[in-house]
């Protein structure tokens, strides 16, 4: 018997005379059925544990999928890691995972797939491996099962003998690929498949089926107070919106030092006259709305849009001032 | 070592009952199945019970598997003027020169292969004689007791028609053999060959012998060592248990016919070259070894069911 996972066969090692596991006080020919008997039974269990892990990966992906989508309230974002895990890990690598959490729902998920891998282990395993075997090979079922209660009663005689050399040579052109359902398998590799895919979207959209909450963000929560790092622009600036400039006429007053004189008079901003000729040291000051740009993303089409008409605006609107304010341009330069 | 020995042993001696088997053929045209029961009887150190009409070479069939082998062979006419004594054996007065002596002259029962011709024709005294002879192994008279020869086979034949002046055999009687063989008429072009065989050249179609006594004794050996699986024997047990439980059996089949059941498959299955009971074995021999063990109740008599269909039932 040939198993595609590890290339042995019970009659082989039962050839070599390697003790088995479950050694006879029979003489060797009843030692090496035993031991082909043991080596069958230990390719059933490969199968039954592969067959199990296939479709314990498959309850995995499906349970997180749901609670992903789900998403239960009484389901911790994250679950922290015990310090006595975290800080040998830490120590090793030299980070810090003091913080470190396992999401919730995959831990939830992954506690499912464990059960159901134990639930479809005992299934497989529950009845007879040894007849599972006979099962899916029917040519070498019949003196298969008699030689095993052969061995079990310690039979010796010469026909037992000749019978389990019999079996011994069978074993060598029977497969325990028979006891995996290859379309069994293969129907759950395609629902991972699906699973992972959905999983993955899931992720990215983040897909809430049932009108869930969206969380609060809670900015001091979520990063320490001492951070002076870069921060995010539309968190700091709030939702984009289109701020035209320059369009609402504000009155402010600045008091400026130097110069020697005190402002007294009310002044318009933007002061082309000011600002056209400014006097000593008292700089003219200019005042924009405030306005922020968000990220690019060139993949944004109406951003590109808008920073073509722009663009277009911009050259239009250049191309008069340069021939009305060129004059403007050299007073400035002068009075600089 | 010792196991390429036994293992050539064993490949010659079922070579040789193949031969056997081939030369029985040379004789006897078709009746395969009737042929290997023989065999297996013989196998399984059991007795067989032939039952056809008269003429379909049921005589000549069991003289023939006598001479493949170098068995000792003679024949029992039954009639029903035949005495025990004349099967047995008897005690006559011979003169000696120290004076008159009983001496036991041994009957035909002393024989390897015994042809029991027309058994239900024998009186029951006689009947129970054979039969006792049969079961016992031993003949006493005269306050000895002589062994029969080993090995020892009764293949006794009957008729089931032409019933008057017969004894049907008791129950307990039947139970004693190991099988009961139906010789069925044979097929058209087997007829032909059986017709172009003995009607052309020699009327005796030679046959060569093949086994010998000690090659069968150690055949039984063999057959009583074939590993059977522990569900094909429960399977046996079961199937004889079932014929007690029937509602179209009177009266079923004892422990012997469970043993028998048992017994003969494991012959089947080295005539068969094969090292191992199957449950093809059991179910080809349960008809033969339970159809004279049961007595079918009058309700499945009257609706027409035969033993063999109350086995088969009883075998889905």
């Amino acid at each position: 018997m040939t198993d595609e996972s590890t290339g042995r066969d019970p009659g082989a090692s039962a050839e070599s005379g390697e003790p088995g596991p479950e050694g006879s006080p029979g003489g060797p020919s009843t030692e090496r059925m035993a031991t082909a008997l043991a080596e069958i039974r230990r390719e059933a269990w490969k199968a039954a544990v592969t067959a199990a892990a296939v479709e314990a990966a498959a309850i995995f992906l499906a349970a997180n999928l749901v609670l992903a989508a789900v998403d239960p309230s009484w389901l911790p974002a994250g679950l922290p890691v015990p310090p006595s895990v975290t800080e040998p890990v830490g120590s090793a690598v030299g980070r810090d995972f003091e913080a470190a959490a396992v999401p919730g729902t995959a831990t939830v998920a992954a506690a499912v797939g464990a059960l159901g891998f134990a639930v479809a282990v005992w299934l497989r395993v529950r009845h007879p491996l040894v007849e599972q075997f006979e099962a899916v090979n029917p040519a070498v079922a019949e003196k298969l099962r008699t030689a095993r209660d052969a061995v079990a009663a310690d039979a010796d005689s010469r026909m037992a003998r000749r019978l389990y050399d019999e079996v011994l040579a069978d074993l060598r052109d029977s497969s325990a690929v028979g006891l995996l359902n290859v379309g069994r398998l293969g129907a759950v590799a395609v629902v991972i498949a699906a699973l992972s895919l959905a999983t993955v979207q899931v992720a990215v959209v983040d897909l809430a089926l049932f009108d869930r909450a969206q969380p609060v963000a809670d900015d001091a929560g979520d990063e320490p107070e001492n951070y002076t790092g870069l921060l995010d622009g539309d968190r700091v600036l709030g939702d984009r919106e289109e701020v035209s400039v320059g369009d609402d006429n504000r009155t402010a007053e600045i008091e400026s030092a130097g110069g020697g004189r005190d402002v007294e008079e009310d002044r318009t901003f933007p002061d082309r006259e000011v600002s056209g000729a400014g006097e000593g040291s008292s700089a003219g000051v200019d005042s924009q709305q405030a306005e922020f740009a968000a990220p690019e993303q060139v993949e944004d089409a109406d951003l590109v849009r808008e920073y073509n008409r722009r663009i277009r605006d911009g050259d239009a609107t250049d191309g008069d001032s340069a021939g009305s304010a060129g004059g403007d341009s050299g007073d400035d330069s002068d009075g600089s | 070592m010792q196991d390429d020995t036994d293992t050539d042993d064993v490949d010659a001696l079922q070579a040789k009952l193949a031969t056997a088997r081939e030369e029985v053929g040379e004789r006897i045209v078709g009746q395969r199945e009737v042929l290997e029961g023989l065999f297996v009887c013989i196998l399984a150190d059991g007795n067989a019970l032939l039952e056809s009409n008269p003429g379909l070479g049921k005589t000549t069939m069991v003289r023939t598997l006598a001479e493949v082998t170098d068995l000792a062979f003679s024949r029992v006419q039954n009639t029903p003027d035949l005495m025990p004594s004349d099967i047995t054996g008897t005690e006559i007065i011979r003169e000696t020169e120290g004076g008159r002596e009983f001496v036991f002259e041994k009957g035909p029962i002393f024989a390897n292969v015994v042809l029991a011709d027309e058994i239900n024709r024998a009186t029951p005294k006689t009947q129970a004689a054979l039969l006792e002879a049969m079961q016992e192994r031993q003949v006493t008279a005269g306050g000895d007791t002589y062994a029969l020869p080993d090995p020892f086979f009764v293949l006794a034949t009957q008729n089931p028609i032409d019933q008057g002046g017969t004894y049907a055999l008791p129950e307990a009687q039947t139970d004693r053999f190991m099988l009961k063989l139906l010789v069925d008429y044979p097929e058209a072009d087997e007829e032909r060959d059986i017709v172009d065989l003995y009607t052309s050249g020699s009327q005796q179609v030679p046959v060569e012998q093949v086994l010998t006594r000690e090659e069968i004794r150690e055949a039984q050996e063999l057959v009583r060592e074939v590993p059977i699986a522990e569900d094909l024997c429960d399977r046996a047990i079961d199937l004889v248990r079932r014929t007690r439980e029937t509602e179209e059996v009177e009266f079923g089949a004892s422990p012997r016919a469970s043993m028998a059941l048992v017994v003969a498959s494991k012959a089947r299955a080295f005539l068969r070259g094969r090292n191992h009971v199957s449950e093809e074995d059991i179910e080809a021999l349960a008809a033969p070894v339970l159809r004279h063990r049961i007595i079918l109740d009058f309700r499945a008599e009257r609706d027409g069911q035969t033993p063999d269909d109350v086995i088969e039932s009883l075998l889905e």
